[in-house]
């Protein structure tokens, strides 16, 4: 039981089928996780392996055809729609590859937009934007809008507007994906520092096995099967 | 034969001020950021090697007992440092793993067993990288030039072991894809 109360996230047996025509895609095929909390989790693998729909089925966003998915405690196969939007909403902090970043609002607004959305009055929001900018290296930046922003920039500010909620789940999909290898890099550690410094459970999607070498522990996943777990952490080189 | 410059990384530390023997592994270790582990004997049958090739000489301090020795760069090896540093561009590595064989002789022999080793050694290659990240990680404590030289290597032996990590893969992707027979 003791493992169960440190458990984020829980599989069972989780089946997800998409159908493509005539024929049905087996995307997962039965996987079994649990993932703890504080974890800094890498999931690898080609693209149709399952990865990025494992995430969006533990994030909600996708029901699962079979099987049972939990997030902290809950099981999220029997929550209504409304129910799932305050999940991701509250829990969950989402990097993406593409940073997703509105291109009309300034660095500032963008982080601070989560918080506007959960109706914290405008002062405060902004005021907590700017404090977690600064934390990263960006209080220069916050009036500026992303196209005049590094890749590495615009991640770092997509970082912080995942994080404004303080959601104790970080998920990022390829985050690495689109930035150079110096920029990816400090992304890499600012994820990291998050794990450590503030103890945020970490799921990360990434083809890149540099990238997936950050995390302390590694999945691998091929045809919606999982065919490696690792735990890479700890002081053994 | 693919050159081990523990020769010329010792002429190239002698070139700073002479030093004792044992101060030597120490220097060595710094210039090559820990990654490669070479031995207390491996550099005093280089330093010998380097005497009697007049490239170093041996000199006693006042005082007594074998730490009083100190090694001194000679004329002829600063002049072998200085054409080594200025010679042209190394050749690239040579493909001399022992995987490639072991997977090589495997192929024709029994496939299962060749994808196993893949698997096995592709769980290696992923935790050889986590050690190395996380040294990389370790890095903030460090200040300086050894910072920054411990560095560049940790990312090429972080990108050497990515390749073999690669080449493993396109390895199952081919035997899986109808292997030798095909």
């Amino acid at each position: 039981m003791s493992e169960d109360v440190k458990a984020v996230v829980g599989l069972s047996h989780v089946v997800k089928e998409f159908r493509r025509g005539d024929t049905v895609v087996r995307a997962v095929d039965g996987v079994d996780l649990t993932i703890g909390r504080g974890e800094f989790v890498a999931i690898m693998g080609k693209s149709g392996s399952g990865k990025s729909t494992l995430l969006h089925l533990i994030s909600g966003l996708q029901q699962p055809t079979a099987g049972t998915v939990t997030l902290l405690g809950r099981d999220l196969t029997r929550l209504t729609d409304d129910q799932l939007t305050l999940v991701r909403r509250d829990q969950i902090g989402f990097v993406f590859q593409f940073f997703n970043l509105l291109p009309t609002l300034t660095a500032l607004e963008n982080v601070a937009l989560p918080l506007l959305l959960a109706r914290v009055k405008t002062q405060e929001a902004e005021a907590r934007a700017r404090h977690l900018l600064a934390t990263i290296g960006l209080a220069s930046r916050a009036g500026h809008k992303p196209d005049e922003l590094s890749g590495g920039q615009m991640q770092r500010v997509a970082i912080a507007r995942a994080l404004v909620n303080d959601p104790p789940l970080l998920f990022a999909d390829e985050p690495t994906g689109n930035l150079d290898s110096v920029s990816g890099e400090e992304i890499l550690l600012l994820l990291k520092e998050m794990q450590t410094g503030r103890g945020k459970t970490i799921l990360m999607v990434t083809h890149d096995a540099k990238a997936a070498a950050y995390g302390d522990r590694l999945i691998t996943m091929r045809d919606g099967r999982i065919t490696m777990d690792e735990r890479t952490g700890g002081s053994a080189a | 034969m693919h050159h081990l410059p523990v020769k010329h990384g010792i002429l190239g530390i002698l070139g700073g001020r002479p030093r004792h023997g044992y101060e030597l592994k120490t220097e060595f270790d710094l210039l090559t950021g820990g990654l490669w582990d070479l031995n207390v004997g491996q550099i005093y049958s280089t330093l010998e090697r380097m005497l009697k090739d007049g490239l170093v000489s041996l000199e006693e301090e006042a005082g007594s007992g074998e730490d009083r020795k100190v090694y001194r760069l000679t004329d002829s090896g600063a002049g072998e440092l200085a054409a080594w540093l200025d010679r042209l561009p190394l050749k690239a590595r040579p493909m001399r793993d022992e995987v490639f064989v072991r997977l090589g002789l495997l192929l024709e022999r029994d496939t299962g067993a060749a994808l196993d080793l893949i698997a096995s050694q592709r769980r290696i290659y992923h935790l050889q990288m986590a050690g190395l990240t996380r040294q990389k990680i370790g890095l903030g404590r460090l200040t300086g030039p050894d910072r920054f030289r411990r560095g560049l290597l940790l990312d090429a032996a972080l990108l050497h072991t990515e390749a073999d990590l690669k080449w493993l893969e396109i390895c199952e992707a081919k035997l899986q894809g109808g292997g030798i027979r095909e």
